[in-house]
């Protein structure tokens, strides 16, 4: 079993990256840099999509070993696909998360993947949930759906609008929340998002936003780059939108 | 009639020539035995209602129960061996549990259902197992898909309903359901008539003493199931009991010479007396033992 290293370099190809989700009045957007490296040094490739389908409403964003990363959204597509058949209606995204944080906890020793869910659904509306991991870095405050008597996750209720994005970690903890990000980039726009995260906000304010913070964590994180894949997540259906890096809002320092 | 199948039904994995599997029915048989089970789904949630005999002044009262909690907002009315419905209270339980922790919610009954179902149905595959001998009424409240009620039997076949009884006056409790506009009611209303139709079902004949146990999951329980409270039991045992006391003898007949009409295919003429009460009771274990026999082979 490789061991992992202290500052969390993966072997093989990664996704040095950043990925965020965030919910907006009436839907979700979740999006992605598309930049592939290896060992931090060689971008393998300037153009993958790290935006997941998982199913017809609920999407993924990777971030880890893209191989590991592949091989999970791949096992979660096929559960979900079958969940959805035998339940007979499409499934809710806290059940997206929750197959996402089995896969991942069950098999965290040999995993280096992390996953943030969004899409909506038909009782909760827009959600996002983040699944992030780092076992090795402290895990984030641990949150509780906060209409949802059901969690026995020991739980710091956040007092927001009722949690729409999951968060899966490398761990395997799981976690719901309005607005999530991550990824080695996320770092750098934690106080961006912080500060400029509003909730209800309208579909062109939030995939403004969003836009934004992918191009202020590119611009600082070596290994995140190329074009920004961003999917908005509403009732009525799904819509990609792809902000090619030559287009990407530029800021003072560029 | 009661059919005998000689030869064919010595193990549940043996057709007879005409189609039937004999120790499913035989299974069903065993249910008929039972004391009343009734669940009825209103429009803000689900009652039950079991008729829960007695059999000795030693036992410690709401001992036996015949209502189980299968996950908070999911409970389970039971008719038939006690012994084997408890074992399937646990299996619906873990099915419940497995869910909630693979996918981070509530299990929907419909599901639940038809998995603890396709477990039933697996007991009645094989010659080395005997069928499970109960029927249960599965019932829950969730805030976006409203109430629900199922109920399975010994051959695994479940149904969604609005209300259905189980047990020896499974007939009886059906007519007087019917006679129910469930779909406008509310849970507070509806237990004083689950009430009411527990007390009229019993035969004080033949089954002296008996519990009342009484339990409902709805928007009054902010969809927990929960054996109802005190109070309300009450209102609804006294309701119960005072409306027995109105009805004319004359009247509790009528209902008899309704339910035997149907078991019996040949109306009296009119201003014939009611049915002798005797018929009834002779009857009934041949007649709902025919109505029976379709049960397991639609």
């Amino acid at each position: 079993m490789e061991k992992r290293s202290v500052d969390s370099r993966v072997r093989g190809v990664s996704t040095g990256t950043t990925i965020l989700a965030a919910t907006f009045d009436g839907g979700v957007v979740i999006g992605s840099d598309s930049r592939a490296s290896i060992g931090g040094e060689y971008v393998s490739s300037k153009t993958i999509n790290k935006v997941v389908q998982v199913h017809d409403q609920i999407f993924c964003c990777m971030a880890g070993s893209l191989a590991d990363a592949q091989a999970v959204t791949k096992a979660a597509k096929f559960h979900l696909s079958f969940h959805s058949v035998q339940m007979e209606t499409p499934p809710l995204v806290i059940a997206a998360a929750s197959v996402l944080q089995e896969l991942c906890y069950n098999n965290k020793e040999e995993l280096q993947a992390g996953f943030i869910t969004a899409g909506w659904d038909r009782k909760k509306g827009p959600q996002v949930g983040a699944g992030r991991g780092d076992s090795h870095t402290g895990s984030r405050d641990t949150a509780v759906q906060s209409n949802s008597t059901y969690w026995r996750v020991a739980a710091v209720l956040i007092p927001c609008v009722p949690p729409q994005v999951y968060v899966v970690p490398l761990g395997g903890m799981l976690v719901g929340q309005p607005v999530t990000i991550g990824g080695s980039g996320s770092t750098y726009i934690y106080g961006y998002v912080d500060a400029k995260y509003k909730p209800n906000m309208s579909r062109e304010e939030c995939l403004q936003f969003a836009t934004n913070a992918l191009a202020l964590a590119m611009g600082r994180d070596n290994v995140s780059g190329g074009v920004a894949h961003l999917v908005v997540i509403t009732e009525t259906g799904v819509e990609h939108v792809v902000v090619p890096g030559n287009k990407l809002p530029k800021f003072h320092n560029e | 009639m009661s059919s005998i199948g000689t030869g064919y039904d010595l193990s549940a994995s043996t057709f007879s020539p005409d189609g039937r599997v004999f120790q499913v029915e035989y299974a069903m048989k065993a249910v008929e035995n039972s004391s009343t089970a009734i669940a009825i789904r209103c429009k803000d949630g689900v009652v039950f209602g079991v008729e829960k005999l007695v059999l000795s002044k030693l036992y410690e009262q709401g001992s036996n129960k015949r209502i189980f909690n299968i996950d908070r907002h999911v409970g389970m009315a039971v008719a038939g061996l006690l012994a084997d419905a408890r074992s399937l209270s646990e299996v619906a339980r873990d099915e419940a549990s497995s869910f909630r922790s693979s996918y981070g919610h509530d299990i929907p009954l419909k599901h639940l259902s038809d998995r603890v179902a396709m477990y039933v149905h697996a007991y009645t595959l094989y010659s080395a197992v005997r069928p499970f001998g109960c029927s249960f009424i599965l019932g829950s409240y969730d805030k976006d898909d409203g109430p629900q009620l199922y109920m399975v039997d010994p051959s695994g076949i479940s149904h969604g309903y609005w209300g259905c009884a189980i047990g020896k006056a499974k007939q009886a409790a059906k007519t007087e359901i019917e006679k129910l506009q469930m779909k406008e009611m509310t849970c507070r209303e509806l237990v004083k008539e689950v009430a009411k139709i527990i007390y009229i079902v019993h035969d004080e004949v033949k089954d002296k003493a008996f519990e009342l146990e009484l339990s409902w999951v709805g928007e009054v329980t902010n969809g927990r199931h929960q054996l109802i409270p005190e109070e309300v039991r009450q209102e609804a045992e006294k309701y119960a009991k005072d409306s027995l006391e109105e009805e004319d003898d004359s009247d509790e007949d009528n209902m008899r010479w309704h339910v035997s009409q149907r078991l019996h295919s040949t109306a009296p003429a009119a201003g014939e007396s009611p049915t002798e009460r005797g018929a009834f009771r002779d009857k009934p274990q041949g007649t709902m033992l025919s109505l029976q026999f379709n049960h397991g082979i639609v």
